[in-house]
């Protein structure tokens, strides 16, 4: 029985060390993959071997140092292959190529830092005003000061007016439609954002009105999606919520930026496997 | 290119081989044991060198063996490596016999 139960100890523990070595060796093919496809065929298994015989006991993943070894090596294979009696041009031609493999890796952090911002479109259709002036009136109304302060106090986490202000954009579309845009990290958040701003636009309006003797109101409540709200002048015909998207612009800047960082740090680690072919030998 | 002298690493390296045909492995620990542990070669830097060498001419592959399911391939010296690395060595024993030479005048100035 005590035999019994030893037995499938170890059985569990090497059960366990496989799947651990399965996991380091699928995370040294993933950074093996940076090499000339032409290298790996020939290469691909000797290194694995070298890579998880040297690996330290009981690591499931490549450390940094170990990846940024394999992140080097591929660069300077790759330049190797270019240099190898090709004239100049094709050198630089193997930089920017080592530069696009580090934008790309560079950009998965810097996505992951800093992801495209989500924005939720909430669109207005207000009654028809007599003057294109009420239409700008409302755009004034609605990102003005005491609509937003209304909307931040109501947004979990808090958040000051200032930044919601930065966040939330109300402009006008022809056919009276005025559209609350709103950003933010997740879609769920933009969201909630839109909505509050929303509502606390209508509150304002309806308020407004409510004091003016004419109102209806029936907006103490955050709006849902193709609901008609009715509110006294200006009319609030429908209010439409669109899903959170990324913003096309904030898509750009990321990816623009992980280029940029791509193309510098590339430049960088370019030149670092260049240089130690000039370096001397220093004996000690 | 071999007019100008070798960087550690690759001097490192084909000392290592000069003993015979090693796989990559054997060289890594090969190498940190010549310099005393000072240097260790991790895989990316070392297949990153043997590349380069193998370009150059001065080393090529031995021959392949299948160690517990895993591919391990042998490395060794061509013989324009062995003249390339006697040459480094003659450069170096010159310049650390004038260094040893020069630091027995400064101790001993009589």
């Amino acid at each position: 029985m005590d035999d019994r139960l030893r037995a499938s100890s170890a059985d569990r523990d090497r059960a366990a060390a496989l799947l651990r070595a399965n996991r380091l060796e699928r995370g040294y093919r993933r950074l093996l993959a940076l090499y000339p496809a032409r290298y790996r065929r020939v290469h691909e298994e000797e290194m694995l071997a070298v890579l998880m015989t040297a690996a330290p006991e009981g690591h499931d993943r490549p450390g940094l140092a170990e990846a940024a070894d394999l992140i080097i090596g591929a660069l300077r294979v790759r330049c190797q292959a270019l240099r190898g009696g090709v004239p100049g041009w094709r050198g630089a031609l193997a930089l920017i190529s080592a530069g696009a493999v580090l934008g790309l890796l560079a950009g998965i952090p810097l996505a992951s830092i800093n992801p495209p911002l989500q924005t939720t479109v909430v669109s207005l259709r207000l009654a028809a005003p007599d003057s294109p002036a009420t239409a700008h009136a409302q755009q004034a109304i609605a990102s003005s000061y005491p609509v937003l302060a209304r909307a931040a106090r109501t947004i979990r986490p808090v958040m000051s007016v200032q930044s919601l202000q930065s966040h939330v954009h109300v402009s006008l579309l022809p056919g009276r439609v005025m559209t609350i845009s709103a950003q933010a990290r997740t879609g769920l958040e933009s969201q909630g954002d839109a909505d509050a701003v929303v509502t606390s636009y209508l509150l304002y309006v309806s308020s407004t009105n409510a004091r003016g003797g004419t109102g209806e109101i029936h907006a103490a409540r955050p709006m849902r999606v193709g609901e008609t709200v009715r509110v006294h002048a200006p009319e609030v015909l429908s209010v439409s919520s669109g899903a959170p998207h990324p913003g096309s612009a904030d898509t750009l800047e990321t990816s623009g930026l992980g280029a940029l960082c791509g193309a510098m740090i590339g430049a960088g680690i370019g030149a670092i496997a260049l240089i130690p072919r000039r370096r001397r030998l220093r004996t000690t | 290119m071999t007019e100008s002298s070798l960087r550690e690493p690759t001097f490192l390296i084909l000392t290592a081989l000069a003993a015979g045909a090693q796989h990559g492995y054997g060289v890594m620990t090969d190498v940190a044991e010549i310099s005393g542990g000072r240097v260790r070669l991790r895989p990316g830097s070392l297949y990153a060198a043997l590349n380069r060498l193998v370009m150059e001419g001065l080393v090529e592959f031995d021959r392949e063996e299948i160690v517990d399911g895993r591919l391990r391939r042998y490395y060794r010296l061509t013989p324009s490596g062995g003249q390339r690395l006697a040459v480094e060595v003659d450069r170096l024993s010159r310049t650390t016999a004038v260094a040893r030479q020069r630091l027995k005048l400064l101790s001993d100035p009589a």
